[in-house]
């Protein structure tokens, strides 16, 4: 049943104007960052950091864009009362919706590729970084899914839904660098980072899977979609 | 088949839906009656498992809608008010979500049927931003029946239909109605009268009546009143004998023509009996003898300003 809820979404996606747009602009905006801004041939470096490096800024507009609609465009147009009276269960719809977001993004990423395969020639790439580098921007991508997704679901519309997960990401984002420009205590400093998207990003920028870094990815994941389930159930019962 | 048992549904401090119960099986025609804003959609919502009531509880062929969401909702077929699209699909491709939804393994024989039984077949792969209104409220029904579900639950299905829609729209309820429960709402009094077996009148998310239509009447019936035509001249003297008769409250000339003389009874109870054998024990010939028929506008009127 979660297939059939995914199947719905690409075709939603795919039948709209929606996921060319998003795929056409994020290969446009992260290819002229590195080569015209970052000037990644005058740097004279065989890395792919600066490459991945640009992903979760442009992530912060880009995921939002692309589960605004999620729920909250179901609600608009009343659609949400056909998925909410079909015999599914909640997690199905939101299991469904999720994995269509981040096929999406897969696919995003796919487009992504051309760009390290044609940089490799110029030097001698490691293998290895640009996988973890890879993994690193999927599993950021999903966590900003999920969150995206929960926002929906509690929005009434996808215009806010946009701008409520465009915030959050900022937030989760740059938390990491409040306590290098704040004094606080050690163990607030320790928390904030930990709760930082870019410090277990940084990780896997490096090449380094580390499964503390995985586990907070995956953990991060599951209560947003357990939240975003929650927040249907209680739909039910206003 | 539906049982639905003293359910609450309140919206902040906005009650909706008021300690509604009954019980409805197979092979019958339910219509929800009731003014814009009665608790009709309400209603419907705690039985399709939209919403949830804060008291009570709704059983889907003994399946509580609460306990076992899934699979009482495998057993309806729902229209909402609003027929849930998604305009940038065609027909067809609507129509498999749906099917796919439901689990079904024969897809394309369940489509089929439905696009025939819904006269879509026209408009099969046009994409659904496309369809006139009419052709969205078939397909919306067409989603509805595509798993042939025992329930079918309609929210005003001929909202905004032209009369020929009207026509068509109902005559498919109808022959849903023969094997499968179907509950309906409209705040058409006519469109409930010509189509239901059984009617549920709401006012302020309470059950104000409920029954046959003819039930319904009669509960309203405060008094009963009757027409005749009696042959020849009708003396006021034999007007005050009728008023004799126990349960008249009073019998009037309405009026004479070629034929006879037109007379108005009204009594406190059912008479007819009497005034026929009245009528020809005193040597009068009858040429018509009808009750005056209590309209279901008329019911729904009274029912729904006296609680105002």
């Amino acid at each position: 049943m979660i297939s059939v809820i995914m199947r719905k979404e690409m075709r939603i996606y795919f039948y709209s104007p929606i996921a060319y747009i998003l795929i056409t602009f994020f290969l446009v905006i992260l290819s002229y960052l590195f080569f015209f801004f970052q000037q990644f041939f005058a740097g004279n470096s065989a890395s792919l950091r600066g490459y991945f490096g640009i992903i979760p800024f442009l992530y912060m507009f880009f995921l939002p864009a692309i589960t605004m609609r999620s729920w909250a465009e179901e609600y608009r147009q009343g659609s949400y009362e056909l998925l909410a009276t079909l015999p599914y269960k909640e997690f199905d719809l939101v299991i469904g919706k999720f994995l269509a977001s981040f096929l999406l993004l897969c696919i995003m990423l796919a487009f992504t590729l051309p760009v390290p395969l044609s940089v490799l020639p110029f030097g001698e790439f490691e293998i290895g970084e640009i996988i973890g580098q890879y993994l690193g921007a999927l599993f950021l991508g999903a966590a900003g899914i999920s969150i995206g997704s929960f926002i929906s679901a509690t929005s009434k519309n996808q215009i806010s839904a946009f701008f409520v997960t465009v915030l959050i990401l900022l937030i989760f984002t740059l938390i990491g660098v409040v306590p290098n420009v704040m004094p606080m205590s050690h163990t607030l400093a320790s928390v904030l980072r930990y709760f930082s998207f870019r410090a277990h990003y940084d990780s896997l920028l490096k090449g380094l899977i580390d499964t503390r870094d995985i586990m907070f990815y995956v953990l991060l994941i599951s209560v947003s979609l357990w939240a975003t389930t929650k927040a249907l159930l209680l739909r039910k019962e206003r | 088949m539906i049982k639905v048992d003293k359910v609450v549904k309140k919206y902040a401090s906005l009650t909706a839906v008021n300690n509604v119960s009954f019980t409805i099986g197979k092979g019958n025609i339910l219509g929800l009656l009731g003014q814009n804003g009665a608790g009709k959609t309400s209603l419907l919502r705690l039985l399709t498992g939209y919403h949830y009531p804060q008291q009570g509880a709704v059983y889907i062929d003994g399946i509580s809608l609460r306990d076992d969401p899934v699979r009482a909702k495998s057993l309806i077929g729902y229209l909402p008010e609003l027929p849930p699209l998604y305009p940038e699909f065609s027909v067809y491709d609507y129509l498999s979500f749906i099917a796919r939804s439901h689990g079904l393994s024969d897809r394309k024989k369940a489509i089929t049927r439905v696009l025939d039984i819904c006269s879509l077949d026209t408009v099969t792969f046009r994409t659904i931003d496309s369809l006139s209104k009419g052709y969205r409220q078939r397909l919306g029904l067409a989603q509805a029946i595509i798993h042939d579900p025992d329930i079918v639950i309609l929210d005003e299905p001929i909202n905004g239909l032209d009369p020929q829609q009207i026509i068509e729209i109902r005559s498919i309820i109808s022959e849903l109605g023969r094997t499968k429960t179907v509950i309906l709402s409209s705040h058409i009094m006519q469109e409930i009268e010509a189509i239901c077996k059984q009617i549920i009148i709401l006012h302020e998310g309470s059950v104000v009546a409920e029954g046959t239509v003819e039930e319904v009447s009669k509960k309203m019936r405060q008094s009963y009143t009757y027409y005749t035509v009696i042959k020849g001249r009708f003396t006021k003297a034999a007007l005050k004998e009728l008023e004799h008769i126990p349960s008249v409250l009073s019998a009037e000339e309405q009026g004479k023509g070629k034929g006879g003389t037109l007379v108005q009874i009204i009594s406190q109870k059912d008479i007819a009996e009497k005034i026929f054998d009245w009528t020809i024990s005193q040597g009068y010939k009858i040429l018509q003898l009808s009750p005056k028929h209590v309209s279901l506008e008329e019911v729904f009127t009274t029912l729904t300003q006296e609680k105002l």
